[in-house]
């Protein structure tokens, strides 16, 4: 692993908000081998708690269709606290990208996922 | 030709008798006689009195005039259409002359009227009215089949679009599993087997939905066929439960069985009914511990799976067994919303019962109950 990875690793955390438990856990190993630190959260509601206690991440990519609070209900939410919405959010979702156009997210990508357009992205912003 | 008289009595009479109104019409307009049923279209009084044609209808005299000598020119029968005059106002007839003039003559000739009689036209437009009725229900029944025709189409597009959905998810994990593999630095046997291991879990996930929308087509038709085999009921729920704890490990997942419930049974359908069912608790209970129980309750094998999650809201208990229902609204769960519909047509297809219980956000419990053959509940 070079230098400047374990400094990304180091200091840049992601949030997977995915309700997919398979997707989720191995897009987190994913990223962690690109450099990366990964926390996971199956809904945006846990997903705001996780953000309520800990530090910031440098980026959230966020599943759409998920129980208890579903992806547009916990981008409005982050939408609503200054210090949350300024997180970039990279939306990752079997549906149409045109859904979340209102959303202001840095990109939309529809699964199956590009890791590599996705981790090129993620690295613009960690 | 001379004609005898004795010989034009029959005629005469016949004319008479006619049930159309009939009027002898000089070649100049005048009506000279007429038979009961013209007589009862006039005055009796006005009869022989030179009374014309004219005055008798409401058409111009210029179109009398002309249909007149059209009659007496072609020298034969003629048709044309006059309004007459009626006390109740006028009434569209229908005039036949019939020129009974030698060709040298300008003699007499036969006019027969025929009007529809009040008791027609009243008859005519009570069918009509009826026929509009019939009309006007035809076009209710079409704009119902329209609608439902718009809703069926809807439903197979908002399902094309959940299958697609559905399908996306376990290729995804697919796709991201096969990602991993390419960047693991260090592939020892066991990190290779573990990564398989999930890929051929996708490959069970994916399979199950496509067998799912392939089985909307096969049961639609009618019931599912079934191959009758002896089984414990309790050994297949444990196998299915033990199948969905390795798919799902963070979700406790338990299964207990009372007693032995054998029964002659489709093993595959079976299989189907209880996978659906606990895939369904699984999918609503929110994470939260899932249990199933197998029991024998008198004669009947039971299977009860009980949850923890959104429950069921009233009135739904029913709703959630039709294709494409689903308890909750679209967005915030996977599934085709087959999977109960499935299972209901399986286990009616063994005589036995499914029935769902559970209020909104108190979970739910889905308890099928399988008779121990199909034969001995027929």
């Amino acid at each position: 692993m070079n230098e400047k990875k374990r400094q990304i690793m180091d200091t840049h955390t992601i949030l997977v908000v995915e309700d997919e438990d398979e997707s989720r856990q191995v897009l987190m190993q994913i990223l962690e081998l690109e450099g990366f630190k990964a926390v996971g959260a199956p809904n945006g509601a846990e997903a705001l708690d996780y953000l309520r206690s800990s530090d910031l991440p440098c980026v959230i990519i966020l599943d759409l269709l998920m129980p208890v609070m579903d992806g547009r209900q916990f981008r409005t939410a982050l939408l609503q606290v200054a210090d949350l919405a300024t997180i970039p959010v990279i939306v990752v979702s079997a549906i149409d990208s045109s859904a979340v156009s209102d959303l202001g997210v840095v990109k939309a990508f529809r699964k199956p996922l590009d890791i590599d357009a996705l981790v090129k992205i993620i690295r613009e912003h960690c | 030709m001379a004609v005898n008289v004795r010989d034009a009595i029959p005629y005469i009479e016949a004319v008479r008798s006619l049930p159309e109104a009939t009027f002898i019409v000089t070649s100049d307009g005048v009506v000279s006689d007429a038979n009961s049923a013209g007589l009862d279209m006039v005055e009796l009084a006005t009869i022989g009195r030179n009374i014309r044609l004219t005055s008798l209808v409401e058409n111009s005299e210029a179109e009398v005039t002309s249909l007149l000598h059209l009659w007496t020119e072609s020298r034969s029968s003629m048709r044309g259409k006059i309004v007459w005059r009626t006390p109740n106002g006028p009434k569209a007839c229908q005039l036949t002359a019939w020129c009974a003039r030698p060709a040298d003559d300008a003699g007499s000739g036969l006019v027969v009227i025929r009007c529809d009689s009040d008791d027609d036209a009243a008859n005519r437009l009570l069918e009509l009215n009826e026929q509009l009725d019939i009309l006007k229900k035809e076009v209710v029944a079409r704009r119902q089949i329209e609608r439902g025709l718009v809703a069926a189409i809807k439903a197979r597009d908002d399902f094309v679009g959940i299958a697609a959905h559905e399908l996306r998810n376990p290729l995804n994990v697919f796709h991201l599993t096969l990602q991993l593999l390419y960047r693991m630095p260090v592939r020892s046997g066991n990190d290779v087997r573990g990564i398989l291991d999930k890929l051929r879990a996708q490959l069970i996930r994916i399979n199950s939905l496509v067998d799912n929308l392939l089985d909307v087509t096969r049961i639609r038709a009618g019931k599912p066929e079934l191959e009758l085999e002896q089984f414990d009921l309790g050994e297949l729920t444990k196998e299915v439960v033990h199948r969905f704890a390795e798919l799902h490990p963070d979700i406790p997942l338990t299964v207990r069985v009372n007693g032995t419930a054998a029964g002659i049974w489709d093993r595959f359908r079976i299989d189907q009914a209880v996978s659906n069912v606990i895939s369904n608790a699984i999918k609503y209970g929110l994470r939260k511990p899932v249990s199933v129980v197998v029991s024998v309750e008198g004669r009947k094998a039971c299977v009860a799976v009980q949850d923890q999650g959104v429950g069921i809201a009233p009135g739904d208990s029913e709703r959630i067994f039709e294709r494409f229902e689903r308890a909750v609204s679209q967005s915030n769960t996977e599934g085709l919303g087959l999977g109960l519909w499935i299972a209901k047509r399986v286990v009616e297809a063994h005589g036995g019962l499914i029935i769902a219980e559970g209020q909104g956000g108190q979970g739910a419990v889905f308890t099928i109950q399988l008779p121990p053959s199909r034969e001995q509940h027929l």
